[in-house]
């Protein structure tokens, strides 16, 4: 990918591959942080056109989970402080209109509400370590937090989604 | 049954999550548009744009005249130059050049290939400007530094990269111009510099790299040193033993060494300094070890500690406490965390290091830093929190395992406010937190105070068909959800049946808007939800047009404010209309609370959970059976000292448990406080200790204006042979009269938490 800059996506059969690769992992991200399938999709379709834009800047391919669940988390922030927003209720997942998807999406979901039900610290950093599979290093780089941090948050999550999981699974049967 | 370990738990977690593989609709949808048409043309217009703003060459005649004039200038700036260092002209100044060997001059080593990786740790340069030095890369004789630059709302741009060879005697290899190509605002995008060395030696092992920006003025001078992949930010203080340090790596230990200190006059302050030190001890094993191994044991403990504080106990076990966050597990012979005091570590932020002075080996350093939550890092609510500044004293561990940084005067750290911002924050939240809600609303212009509006109103159409608007459910972002239903009987032809549902409405603030809806499938009964967009509390009406093949069904009009449908039907030969008013049921009316917990049990301890200061954010929703049940919370972290107050919120008193784990099973009956003061005290005293309290006697009500002190007696049932007599302060709360529910029930507030009780 040579040394250009800020000129566009010179290989987009790349961009297309390395995206589709990760295009679940980075919708359970934005869900994790916004919460909301729209806000979700927003945040997803900033970070295609940033990312898209950039993607020459990229050196490695290894690093392009990293990088580009980076710009989605900052593309989230962005929406949040776009919206102002004080969360008071635990929003379900807005889905319309196609009703056997709605029904599929309904059962899984439930794992989804679990990961709801711990706070919104936790609940960030679990994602990205169980869902996504980044190690502790690089959470604490895509997040810009101490790897310390990670580590406790991720402890602190273990216990409660432990159980609340137990319970869905128990539930679902 | 087998208790699972840590790992086991992780491996069912990961099992557990990665069951749900799906992504909404939507999302595959975007995804595939994006993958077939690539970004959006707008975005490709401005690609485009960009790489067009290249010079367009100029014609011949004038390209030879501009070249000629370039030269002259270039003769005559030189000859200038040339004579300010002594020369006749600016050939004597070249042929000097040519005849003396200069630094620059060199002939380049051959170096051999390597690709080193530095750091992958961002190192925040400016407000909103970070970077990392990621590796050094040498091939053919190619030396390139990878540097990736994060920009975030920055206002300062890196425009030159100069880089310098520390190991000999500043040999520039650099001085390279960014390759952004201008000076917009690029929010949230990394990206990546690639910086070429010309002149390397094989033995260069440090680096200096300075950024400016586009006034030339130095950002950040730091020093990289490629073998031990460390990497030194220098400023302005680097002078003698303070330039050892890293000023980035200390603002973050720093940041964690300042959660020790006292905001505020706590009444058990040495418990909390002790409980707040053994928290960052757990912290400090966490950042040094693999997160799933993490165990604390006792030698962990005291070896941490040690290093931490340069304390050191007989006994662990002892410094602990009985019910705290961590208890000894003597059978694994480990320190775990409990369950429900598990949260609460955010590492404060240090914005500035004011001053770092080094005398005996104690350094001081006066920092400003600010007291986030995770919660104001989303929001990026940063600038809004208050201010403090502290004065740390540490020294370095001369060999150490967790921490090189030991804090010497952990017992005295004191947090004096050092700027108070005027956006209304948590800090600020005493017996007015119903103020913040009230703020919230009115500041926040998108924010929309209706909840929901039941109308459950089915409309029987002509031709066997009925349509019911069930309730519009109104949510964030100006968006609500209008659920229906429709209804159409097995005789009802395919011509006829409901095929599109039009809505429109237009709102005084955000304009016309129309949603069209296209029905496919062959349901004869189905609910059909609408969502509608770009709504707010002022939109007044909203027109649902019905139609099928042949043209419109009927056209329903529903007036928000007067809650009346208007309808009119259509067939082949007439049109009928009708008007329906809309009996409200306000029984699913939510009703918003913010609930505090307190810090003191019923025995005067105070336990963690209560030192976590947490405030909870909870809606209440009244059911039908006359009951109101947690809707919906959410915790947040804070740190406001002592100054957590008992509160009730729209009169009703905060409940007095661990929220996280109890608030959503939370159900209060509107019989417990139903409006009378009487109720309300007895609510207020029956929940103030998590105990089912009886009021005996009011025996005395003083009214002093807006307030009123009373004086009652209790017992609890658990003692129902033990009476107690207590004061309490109330006051009458100003209700929010757009809620019915509020105007209804609520009465009296609790003016603040000191609520005298004697037993008598």
């Amino acid at each position: 990918m040579g040394d250009k800059t800020m000129s566009g996506c010179s290989n987009p059969e790349a961009f297309e591959r390395l995206v589709s690769s990760v295009k679940t992992k980075l919708y359970k991200t934005g869900m994790a942080i916004l919460k909301n399938d729209d806000d979700a999709c927003d945040a997803i379709q900033e970070t295609l056109i940033s990312a898209y834009k950039y993607f020459d800047t990229l050196k490695e391919e290894k690093y392009f989970a990293t990088w580009i669940t980076r710009i989605l988390i900052n593309k989230c922030y962005d929406i949040i402080k776009k919206n102002q927003k004080v969360s008071y209720l635990n929003k379900q997942v807005e889905i319309n209109e196609n009703t056997a998807y709605y029904d599929e999406y309904k059962i899984d979901s439930r794992l989804e509400n679990a990961l709801n039900k711990i706070d919104s610290d936790l609940r960030t950093v679990t994602v990205l370590y169980y869902y996504d599979d980044f190690s502790v290093e690089e959470i604490s780089d895509i997040l810009n937090i101490p790897a310390g941090t990670v580590k406790s948050r991720l402890s602190r999550a273990r216990e409660k989604l432990y159980n609340l999981l137990k319970e869905v699974g128990e539930n679902i049967g | 049954m087998r208790i699972l370990d840590d790992k086991e738990k992780d491996l069912f977690i990961k099992q557990e999550l990665q069951k749900d593989n799906l992504i909404s609709k939507k999302a595959d949808d975007l995804f595939n548009d994006f993958f077939k048409e690539g970004v959006n043309m707008e975005e490709q217009e401005k690609i485009v744009r960009l790489n067009q703003k290249k010079k367009q060459p100029l014609p011949f005649r004038k390209r030879i005249l501009s070249l000629v004039a370039s030269l002259m200038i270039i003769f005559l700036a030189a000859n200038g130059y040339a004579a300010t260092k002594g020369y006749n002209n600016i050939f004597f100044a070249i042929k000097k050049i040519f005849t003396e060997e200069d630094v620059t001059a060199t002939k380049e080593e051959i170096l051999s290939d390597k690709d080193i990786t530095i750091s992958f740790k961002d190192i925040e340069i400016a407000d909103g400007l970070s970077i990392q030095i990621n590796s050094l890369v040498v091939e053919n004789n190619n030396a390139k530094l990878y540097l990736s630059v994060t920009e975030n709302g920055n206002f300062i741009f890196p425009q030159k990269y100069v880089v310098k060879d520390k190991t000999n005697e500043k040999l520039v290899l650099a001085s390279q111009k960014t390759s952004r190509k201008n000076n917009s605002e690029l929010y949230g995008t990394t990206y990546q510099e690639i910086i070429v060395l010309k002149g390397m030696k094989e033995n260069t092992n440090v680096l200096s790299l300075e950024i400016f920006d586009n006034n030339d003025s130095s950002i950040v001078l730091m020093e990289i040193d490629i073998e031990n992949k460390e990497i030194n930010v220098l400023t302005g203080k680097s002078k003698g033993e303070v330039q050892k340090l890293s000023e980035t790596e200390l603002k973050e230990a720093l940041g964690d060494y300042a959660t020790l200190g006292i905001i505020g006059e706590p009444e058990d302050k040495e418990n909390l300094i002790k409980f707040k030190k053994l928290m960052l001890a757990t912290e400090l094993i966490y950042m040094k070890e693999n997160y799933s191994d993490s165990k604390f044991t006792k030698e962990k403990m005291l070896k941490v500690y040690q290093e931490l504080t340069g304390e050191t106990f007989s006994n662990s076990e002892d410094i602990l406490g009985e019910n705290s966050f961590l208890y000894y597990d003597k059978k694994d012979e480990e320190y775990k965390y409990s369950v429900d005091g598990m949260d609460g570590y955010t590492p404060y932020k240090v914005l500035t290091i004011m001053d770092l002075n080094y005398s005996n080996g104690i350094y001081i350093a006066d920092i400003i830093f600010i007291t986030p939550s995770e919660g104001d890092y989303i929001d990026n609510n940063l600038e809004n929190l208050d201010q403090y500044e502290m004065e740390i004293k540490f020294k370095l561990n001369s060999s150490y395992e967790y921490t090189r940084y030991q804090i010497v005067n952990s017992d005295e750290l004191k947090a004096k406010l050092y700027e108070k911002r005027e956006t209304a924050t948590i800090n600020e939240m005493t017996n007015t937190v119903q103020n913040v809600i009230s703020e919230e609303v009115t500041n926040t212009t998108e924010k929309i105070k209706k909840t929901k509006i039941n109308i459950a109103k089915k409309v029987d159409l002509l031709n066997g068909m009925s349509f019911e608007i069930e309730k519009i459910e109104y949510k964030e972002n100006n968006k609500a959800t209008l659920y229906t239903r429709i209804i159409e009987a097995e005789s009802v032809t395919q011509d006829k049946r409901i095929k599109n549902v039009d809505v429109s409405y237009e709102d005084p603030n955000l304009g016309a808007t129309s949603v069209g809806n296209s029905i496919n499938g062959s349901a004869k009964e189905f609910n059909y939800e609408i969502m509608l967009h770009e709504i707010t509390d002022d939109t007044s009406k909203i027109n649902i047009s019905l139609k099928c093949e042949k043209g419109l069904i009927a056209n329903l009009a529903l007036d928000l404010e007067k809650i009346v449908l208007n309808i009119t039907y259509f067939n082949d030969s007439l049109n009928i209309s009708e008007e329906i008013k809309i009996e409200q049921d306000l029984k699913d009316t939510i009703a918003r609370f913010i609930l505090m917990n307190y810090y003191k049990d019923v025995d005067g301890n105070n336990s963690i959970e209560h030192k976590n200061e947490m405030m909870i954010y909870t809606a209440f929703l009244l059911d039908e059976d006359g009951m109101y049940r947690n809707f919906g919370s959410e915790s947040r972290y804070t740190n406001i000292g002592e100054s957590i107050v008992y509160s009730i919120i729209k009169g009703y008193t905060g409940i007095n448990f661990d929220a996280n784990t109890k608030c959503s099973h939370n159900i209060m009956t509107r019989e417990e406080n139903d409006g009378g003061m009487e109720a309300s005290i007895k609510y207020i005293s029956g929940t103030r200790y998590n105990l089912d309290a009886n009021i005996k006697e009011i025996e005395k009500v003083e009214n002093n204006g807006s307030e009123y002190t009373v004086t009652f007696t209790y017992s609890y049932n658990l003692k129902p042979n033990n009476t107690y007599r207590a004061t309490m302060r109330l006051r009458e709360y100003s209700f929010d009269p757009s809620n019915p529910i509020a105007k209804q029930y609520v009465l009296y507030q609790l003016v603040d938490t000191n609520i005298q009780s004697e037993k008598i």
